[in-house]
Order: C-alpha cells, then sequence, then structure tokens
C-alpha cells in the first residue's frame, strides 16, 4: 500500500481503472436486458455453466432454457431488435406480464444447446457463473441474475482502461497526462462502453489484450524479468480462453517474446521461455482435456451459426484470392487492381469510423450524420497531432523497431481473424459481419495514439488532453442520451 | 490551474451543458408506441378498391397520427384510408388521401387519448393499382406477417415533457425502481466531471 501511495503511476492507473468503472456500470444499467450485441446467448451460455456445470454446444438440447425462453419473450425481445420504435415492455399489463413471467418457476438448467456462442471458449463463462450463483442464492429473479453477470463486465472495462493507462505511461514515458488522456479515452469510447455493460465475453478479451500489450511494453523497456513472462503468459493464456479473436494477437505477441528472450544471456532463455509459455498454454489445455473428458465440448465445435458457405449473397465461393482482396478492402481505400466485394469507395470508413462514432444496440440505432462529419474534422486535428509527435520522436520509433514489428504483427494477425469469417458471411448473406467492437483488443494501442496526441501538442498538451476527455466525455454522454430515447421515450 | 486549461475545461463543460439543454427543449414529433414489429419486408399487397385488415392491436394513449411503411410500385403515391375499430366501434379514422411511397403518416380523427386493446385496424387501398405493406414477416409461410405500425402523439413535445416517463420506464423491472436507473445516469456524468477535473489539474507529469 506503502508502495503504491508512493507511486503516481499506480495511482493514476486505479483511478482511470475506477472511473473506467463506473463508466460501464452506469451502462450496465442504463442499457435494457439483452439489447447489446448477442448477449442472449452469451447470457445462455453463463445460466448453463452455473446451473449444470456444463458447457453449452450440446446438440440434443434446446438452445436457451425454459426460464431465460420466456422472460425474453416477455421481455418482448424479438419484437425490439431492430426496431427503432419498439419499446420494451415498461408499462402496463405488458409489465405487469413480464413481472409474472419472471415470478413464475420455469427450468433454468434445460438450455445449453448450440448457440453462435457455444463454440467460444469458457474462460468468460466459468467467471460469469460467480456473480450468476451469487445473486441465484440472493433470489434474483433472472433479470436480477443478468445484471449481476454484466457487473463481471464492468469490473473487466475498469481493468481495460486500468492497463490502457499503464501501457500508454511505459510507451510515453513521464508523460502522465498522455496517459491520463490516453486510458480516459477508452473509457469514455461509448461502442467500448456500450459493450462493457453487457454479457459478453469480449469484455475478458479486451482486458486480457491490454494487459499483454502492456506485459510486452514494459519488457521492451526494462527487460524480460520473471515475473514479467508469467505476466505475458497469463495474459496470452486467459485471452485464449475468452474468445477464439484473441488468436489473432497470438502470433505477433510469441515474435515479441522471442525478441525479448533473444536479448537475455543464454542462460536466462530457457527459464524466462518456460515461465511465459507455461500459463500461456496451461488455461487452453485445461480446456481441450475437460472438454474431452468432462464436459464434451471440443475447441472447434460449431454453433447454430456454422453451416457450409453456400453463395447465396453473391454466388461466388471463398476464394484465398478473394480473402485477400476482402482484407485488404475491410482497412484500406480501395485499390484499382481488387475486386469490389464491399460497396463504398473507402469501406473502411463504412465500416469502422462511422461505427467508432456510434452504431448501438443490435445495430439499429446511431447518432445523426452530422456528428460523423464532425467526428471527422476532429479525427484531422488529432492526425495532424499525431503526426507531428511521431516526427519529432522519430529518433525514439527507430530504437524501438522490434517492439513496433510486435505490435503491427498483432494488429495483422487480428484484422486477418476478423476478415476470414467477415468474407465468408458477405458472400453467404450480403451483409456486412464487421463490428467495431472486433477491433477493440487493440484498444491499448488506441490510448498510445491519443497519447501522442497529446504529446505532439508540446507546451499545450494539458490543454488537448482536457479537450480529447472533454470531448470524449460529451461523446459518451449524448451517446447514453441517444440510448435511453431509443429504449425508454 | 493554468488559465488556458482553466478556458478549455469551461468550454467542454459548458458545451456538454448546452448539449443537453438543447435536447431538453428541442421539440420533435414523439413515438407514442409501437407494434413493436420492424418493417424489415413487404409483407403483403392491398389489391385496387380492397383493403388490408389486422385485429388485437394495442393503440396507445395520446395516439394521434399511425405511421408505417408502404411500397408503391415504382408510383410516387397511392390513395389510402385508415379505420381503427374497436367493440364494433369506430375509434378514429384517416381519410382517404395520397399517401407518399416509403414511410408515410395517417392523421387520425379524433386522437384516441386513451389506450385502446383489441383494436381492428383496416388500410384501404383506394389506387388503381396495388400497394404493398412493410413489417415482419411471419415465420410459417402459411400465415400473414405483422405489419409496421408506430403510432405517434400530436403535434410536437420537447425532449423536457419526456423525462419524467423515461424515469419512470428505466426503473421497470428492476430490483431498486427509478432510483438506480436515476443513479446510474448521475454516476455517468459525475464520472466525466471528475475525469475532466483531473485531467484539468490532478495528473502530476
Amino acid at each position: 500500500m506503502t508502495r503504491l501511495r508512493e507511486s503516481p503511476t499506480a495511482r493514476g492507473a486505479l483511478l482511470c481503472g475506477l472511473i473506467g468503472v463506473l463508466v460501464a456500470l452506469a451502462w450496465s444499467v442504463i442499457i435494457p436486458p439483452l439489447q447489446v450485441p448477442d448477449e442472449p446467448q452469451h447470457f445462455a451460455y453463463v445460466q448453463e455453466v452455473a446451473q449444470t456445470g456444463t458447457l453449452a454446444g450440446a446438440a440434443d438440447e434446446q438452445p436457451i432454457s425454459s426460464e431465460f425462453g420466456a422472460a425474453m419473450s416477455a421481455l418482448r425481445f424479438s419484437r425490439t431488435v431492430g426496431n427503432p420504435t419498439g419499446r420494451g415492455p415498461w408499462e402496463g399489463r405488458d409489465e405487469w406480464r413480464l413481472k409474472r413471467t419472471l415470478s413464475e418457476p420455469r427450468s433454468a438448467s434445460d438450455g445449453g444447446g448450440r448457440t453462435s456462442a457455444s463454440p467460444q471458449p469458457p474462460g468468460y463463462y466459468l467467471l460469469g457463473a460467480v456473480p450468476y450463483l451469487v445473486a441465484d442464492a440472493a433470489g434474483a429473479d433472472i433479470l436480477g441474475r443478468l445484471q449481476a453477470v454484466r457487473l463481471l463486465s464492468v469490473l473487466l472495462a475498469g481493468l481495460t482502461v486500468l492497463f490502457t493507462f499503464l501501457f500508454v505511461a511505459e510507451v510515453l514515458p513521464g508523460r502522465r497526462v498522455a496517459a491520463a488522456a490516453g486510458a480516459l479515452a477508452v473509457a469514455f469510447q461509448p461502442m467500448f462502453g456500450f459493450i462493457s455493460g453487457g454479457v459478453t465475453p469480449d469484455n475478458l478479451m479486451f482486458a486480457a489484450a491490454a494487459a499483454l500489450f502492456f506485459g510486452l511494453a514494459r519488457a521492451f523497456r526494462r527487460g524480460l524479468s520473471l515475473r514479467l513472462a508469467l505476466g505475458i503468459g497469463a495474459a496470452i493464456g486467459i485471452g485464449l480462453v475468452s474468445k477464439q479473436t484473441f488468436t489473432g494477437l497470438v502470433p505477433g505477441a510469441a515474435l515479441g517474446l522471442l525478441i525479448l528472450l533473444a536479448r537475455l544471456p543464454r542462460e536466462r532463455r530457457l527459464r524466462l521461455a518456460a515461465a511465459a509459455a507455461g500459463p500461456a498454454v496451461l488455461p487452453l489445455l485445461v480446456y481441450a482435456g475437460l472438454g474431452a473428458t468432462v464436459w464434451d465440448h471440443g475447441l472447434n465445435d460449431p454453433g447454430s451459426a456454422a453451416s457450409p458457405v453456400v453463395s447465396a449473397g453473391t454466388g461466388q465461393a471463398p476464394t484465398m484470392s478473394g480473402r485477400i482482396a476482402y482484407w485488404l478492402q475491410s482497412y484500406l481505400p480501395r485499390l484499382p487492381f481488387l475486386d469490389d466485394l464491399i460497396p463504398g469507395k473507402v469501406p473502411a470508413y463504412n465500416i469502422w469510423f462511422k461505427a467508432w462514432v456510434g452504431y448501438f444496440g443490435w445495430l439499429d440505432y446511431r447518432f445523426p450524420g452530422w456528428v460523423t462529419g464532425v467526428a471527422l474534422g476532429v479525427w484531422a486535428g488529432l492526425l495532424a497531432l499525431l503526426g507531428r509527435a511521431a516526427w519529432a520522436g522519430r529518433s525514439v520509433l527507430g530504437r524501438c523497431r522490434g517492439e513496433l514489428v510486435t505490435y503491427a504483427l498483432m494488429v495483422l494477425g487480428l484484422t486477418i481473424v476478423i476478415a476470414k469469417p467477415a468474407y465468408e458471411y458477405r458472400l453467404q448473406t450480403g451483409f456486412a459481419f464487421e463490428q467495431l467492437r472486433y477491433l477493440f483488443p487493440l484498444l491499448a494501442l488506441y490510448g498510445a495514439v491519443i497519447g501522442l496526441v497529446v504529446t505532439g501538442a508540446g507546451r499545450w498538451g494539458r490543454e488537448v488532453a482536457v479537450g480529447i476527455v472533454g470531448l470524449a466525455v460529451a461523446h459518451t454522454v449524448f451517446a447514453a442520451v441517444l440510448t435511453i430515447g431509443r429504449y425508454y421515450a | 490551474m493554468k488559465r488556458s486549461v482553466a478556458a478549455v475545461l469551461a468550454v467542454v463543460l459548458v458545451g456538454i451543458g448546452v448539449g443537453l439543454a438543447a435536447i431538453l427543449v428541442h421539440r420533435d414529433e414523439r413515438v407514442a408506441g409501437s407494434s413493436n414489429a420492424p418493417a424489415i419486408a413487404f409483407i403483403g399487397d392491398i389489391q385496387p378498391g380492397s383493403d388490408l385488415c389486422v385485429t388485437g392491436r394495442r393503440v396507445p394513449a395520446g395516439t394521434a397520427v399511425l405511421r408505417t411503411v408502404i411500397g408503391t410500385y415504382g408510383r410516387p403515391s397511392a390513395r389510402l384510408s385508415a379505420e381503427l375499430t374497436g367493440a364494433g366501434r369506430a375509434v378514429a379514422q384517416a381519410p382517404a388521401a395520397e399517401r407518399r411511397n416509403g414511410v408515410t403518416d395517417f392523421v387520425l380523427e379524433p386522437e384516441v387519448r386513451a389506450e385502446r386493446r383489441n383494436v381492428r385496424v383496416c388500410i384501404s387501398n383506394a389506387s388503381p393499382a396495388r400497394v404493398a405493406l412493410a413489417g415482419l414477416p411471419s415465420q410459417d409461410p402459411k400465415l400473414p406477417g405483422t405489419p409496421a405500425f408506430s403510432w405517434y402523439v400530436a403535434g410536437e413535445r420537447s425532449g423536457a415533457s419526456l423525462v419524467p416517463k423515461v424515469i419512470d420506464r428505466g426503473g421497470a423491472a428492476r430490483g431498486g425502481g427509478s432510483a438506480w436507473f436515476v443513479v446510474a445516469c448521475l454516476i455517468l456524468l459525475g464520472a466525466g466531471v471528475g475525469a475532466l477535473a483531473w485531467v484539468a489539474r490532478g495528473v502530476r507529469e
């Protein structure tokens, strides 16, 4: 505790983490039940784990329990999702019917079938079973238990913000204002807040990814110690059992570890390699072992969405060249030599930037179009400051080549992992698959970009930091107002 | 705190305050309720001279406008009327008039003051060509889908006038009632102000 009091960095990280918790807590109460994307599937998985001790995905079970199905129906879930004028059962007989449904005894353990979430590894769901069971023991109805599991996501959001602060403080040493601005820009990013307020394993993945970035950054600056090797390994291990998407970060992290090990004296390399590899693979091995022996749940079990690619959307079968073209188009301006696979001149602007501004709920409401224009103007200014910072620090960047290559490979890996199912989904359905949250394992880098912008402002750094955090706070406050209007007005 | 930092902080806080105030005083058309069926596809045609009726609709209190989505097969508009009946008596109606393709409104006379249940809603087509109605298709192809009807109150209302309703609804089906919802909103604002104050003067380099 004394050390904590004496370390301004630790205090700053804790404060940012606390702010992250408060923001996510507010979102978790404001968002009506099940209105975070895929929340029903994820909560059904948590319920199955908590009630039966087994994982979801059994071919002969119904996807959700009778209790949960009745609650979803009483919440008018299917008629609210995708229907901007649809409202929940908040008044009169509808509310009475919901309360009556919640109080009626129904089986909570007859779910556990295949859903789009059931192929996912169980890390988040095992953790979620704890608040679920605590709330259950306290006599909470199913919506109370859902809120209890949401609180797990809230705490994980705090960890993501905390590790983002530590990461930015590490890559920009001595610039705690920059670290604070970076971490708070994450905490007040409304799409992050929205996801943090719901039941989804993404939140565990975000926290693990932020911790991984912090561990690597610290090791690149201070050398790989036993503690850091264990920490980096643990972050990888937890991330791998949180969500399959995390695999995209692993090749880059592995390269980073190899670079760090190569800098050590030969006699320490094996020991620290083992220290990192152990916690990195142990959770996955335990999952695979229990899956094969106890849970009957393989690493590649199919979900409800799994089906052969039948080319209903475009009449094309997936090809390797198509995958590469789709991946490039998802992130870069349209290149003249590539087939048009995604509509629009700059698909990345439509897919990612507009979603950064806000595409809430089950992607059924957003800010008016002019807000995107304002955001574009703000980012033009921020990028100018970023360029200034990069130019001023070019000599430092040159010394960090190994670290930068590591992060670049992590970004590359994640984008490839996202683009693969996105390409197949678009061929199948003609619709977009991508959501901004898929990039949130890179939130620590987003925080670092904001930190660099503050650094680029030179002696006006604190003013710019206040401006950026202020814009982020305004962004979140108005997103919350938009959300309240969508569901309750 | 440096004056320039205080100035930025003041601009931000005033901006947020002005934005919130603008939302509260802004007058706009407001939803009274909906059929909770999104307009995701055209669910059927109304032939010339015939009508499409749905029964068992709930019409919320204060409804003065029925909004739906129509498809006119290339024509700019179609001549349609609407009639709402309940317990064998007329509840409200909108006379035949040209309705534009896409999102279209039926202004109802008289306004439905109290909530009505089990209302029959009929849309009649007085055009020489068929008109498609949008809504939620049925899972069973033998059954008709649900038309997407949204009900709007008369005129425009300010955001402030909705606050009591929003607070009441935000507390529905929660153990702590509306208090939790209000506290959550205050926490969000408090976290924002606290974070700004800390960045402005608390963080030491």
